[in-house]
């Protein structure tokens, strides 16, 4: 878990996350009950120790975002014709980006 | 009379279902076709080896769609339009209603197409038609009959057109265009010179006036300021200094008089502007009767600088985002926030460091290293191999992963509430990725891990994953 640490700001996450939420952000410690009415795959990521999977996969869920945002700012900017991703593209296309990961 | 597109779309139908029933009934004429095809509706035999009514009915039936553009012409078309249509019999399903609401159409129809060879078409009588042409004939005629008029002078008058235009007649002698140029220029000074007068005179006279009308104004004032002439019709005054220099017609005498008036009025409004001004912070009298509405619109102001704030607040509830709480920003990013329209910075005071989600809990930011990373790794598989992103862009990517955490995690809170939980578990992530449509039945969260997280976290899960 160490080697976690630096490759995702995995505290952080959790902080903004319990701050933003009000709640507790909470760990897996039924592990061992709910996996039987799970699917394979999310038994397989639930099987992790700690507070791994949940936080992964809401970092997870971040980079998708940030490679819809990147994605749709880079084809603004081709359409209007700058070399660089300009953060006026990157806000013209944040609102449209955070609708769309509206849960 | 029938329209031509209803006569294509019954031979076609007919050529498509008569020509498969076996008494080759293609022949009789249209009124015999009709009751035909509704008296056997399911006659079993036709060309093809189809037995089923079912699938016969499908033979008899095409979509109308299908109908016009292609007709069966030759017998091989036909039955490669059969076989189709038997392949697919749930094709023409829906024309199951089609075959009696083409009876009393087709009824109609026929009985139409037997009676047009009989009927004629109307024909107006002949007399109505020839007399309104005759008419302009006689008119003409008429015309033609009155005794001629003038001859029109061929030969355009060059330089007569001055001279025409102030004569007045438009008949110019022909021995007056060929005067030598002499005449010419002494036509042209004769024309132009009294025109220049007139202006000049005109010109004067605006600007006598225009000194008049300024001078009669300054001289009230200078009265008002006096006081002493409030009594006097000083009007005439005036315009005796003006009849004196510049000799002009009783009308000016009349406009002076009007100024005067005027210049009265305004004398009148003069005297209750000091009482009525409290402010004595205005020099000029005569905009004193708009005082008051500026008094009201200064009132008005002294509110207006609490208002910003409260738009802030209410753009930011307005949003579809949710988030009412202000999201404090570096003043860099601040205008384009806002012309991006998402939310306007509420408490501008606030730093960069702290942040504070609407519960009040400090918000730490994510660190710049792992978002930049990640902007410039996404850039590069988007657009190129060589994107650069400069501080401003990465402000942006900054604020808007802020927001997108802002959202994500008040979804998760509002679902572990539904659930009754008072903490954020895994169930609201799955839960949150499924209604972002990240996970369906095909790709799982391990499947977008494994595409996405980069091959040392997935070592890392496979190494957390037990034996």
């Amino acid at each position: 878990m160490a080697a976690t640490q630096k490759l995702y700001p995995r505290g952080t996450v959790k902080r903004i996350v319990k701050a933003h939420s009000n709640r507790s952000v909470g760990k897996n410690a039924d592990i061992l009950v709910r996996p039987t009415t799970q699917r394979l795959a999310t038994r397989q990521i639930s099987l992790l120790t700690g507070d791994f999977p949940m936080v992964l996969q809401i970092f997870l869920d971040y980079m998708l975002f940030m490679q819809e945002l990147m994605r749709e700012a880079s084809i603004r900017s081709r359409k209007s014709g700058e070399k660089n991703i300009s953060a006026n593209s990157i806000r013209k296309v944040t609102e449209k980006t955070l609708r769309k990961f509206q849960g | 009379m029938s329209t031509p597109n209803p006569r294509n779309r019954r031979s076609m139908g007919i050529s498509g279902a008569e020509t498969n029933t076996p008494s080759g009934e293609t022949t009789l004429t249209g009124l015999q076709r009709l009751p035909s095809h509704t008296r056997y509706p399911l006659t079993p035999s036709r060309l093809i080896t189809t037995t089923t009514p079912s699938a016969q009915r499908s033979i008899s039936r095409f979509t109308p769609r299908g109908r016009p553009s292609m007709a069966p012409s030759t017998p091989y078309g036909l039955r490669a339009r059969q076989q189709k249509a038997a392949n697919t019999p749930g094709r023409d399903r829906r024309r199951s209603g089609r075959v009696q609401r083409e009876t009393t159409f087709d009824i109609l129809r026929n009985l139409g197409r037997t009676l047009a060879p009989v009927s004629k078409p109307i024909q107006s009588s002949p007399q109505e038609e020839v007399k309104p042409v005759e008419e302009p004939i006689d008119e003409i005629e008429e015309l033609d009959n009155e005794p001629e008029l003038e001859r029109p002078r061929v030969s355009l008058p060059m330089q007569g057109s001055a001279e025409g235009s102030e004569e007045g007649s438009p008949d110019i002698p022909p021995p007056r265009l060929s005067l030598p140029f002499d005449d010419d220029d002494m036509t042209y000074q004769s024309v132009e010179f009294p025109r220049r007068d007139l202006a000049i005179r005109d010109q004067e006279q605006i600007e006598l006036r225009r000194r008049h009308l300024r001078e009669s104004e300054d001289f009230g004032e200078t009265q008002l300021e006096s006081d002493s002439d409030a009594g006097e019709e000083t009007g005439i005054i005036i315009d005796d200094g003006f009849g004196d220099d510049t000799m002009i017609s009783g009308g000016e005498f009349d406009r002076g008089g009007e100024t005067e008036d005027l210049r009265g009025f305004h004398f009148d409004m003069n005297f209750p502007s000091p009482n009525a001004n409290p402010m004595d912070d205005e020099p000029l009298e005569g905009e004193d009767g708009y005082t008051d509405g500026f008094e009201l619109s200064a009132g008005d102001i002294q509110p207006v600088p609490a208002t910003p704030s409260d738009d802030g607040n209410d753009a930011t509830g307005g949003f579809g985002f949710g988030l009412d709480f202000p999201t404090a920003a570096s003043p860099s990013q601040s205008p384009g926030i806002i012309g991006g329209g998402l939310r306007d910075e509420g408490f501008p005071t606030q730093g960069k460091q702290k942040k504070f989600s609407r519960h009040g809990i400090p918000v730490p930011n994510l660190p710049a290293g792992v978002v930049k990373k990640l902007a410039t790794q996404f850039a590069r598989t988007g657009a190129g191999s060589k994107t650069k992103i400069n501080k401003a862009t990465l402000a942006a990517i900054e604020q808007a992963s802020s927001w997108y955490f802002e959202q994500v995690s008040q979804d998760l809170a509002a679902y572990s509430k539904h659930a009754g939980r008072k903490t954020i578990d895994e169930s609201d992530v799955t839960t949150l990725m499924r209604r972002q449509r990240h996970i369906n039945s095909s790709t799982t969260v391990f499947s977008l891990a494994q595409k996405h997280l980069p091959k040392e976290l997935q070592q890392d899960m496979r190494l957390a994953m037990p034996p």
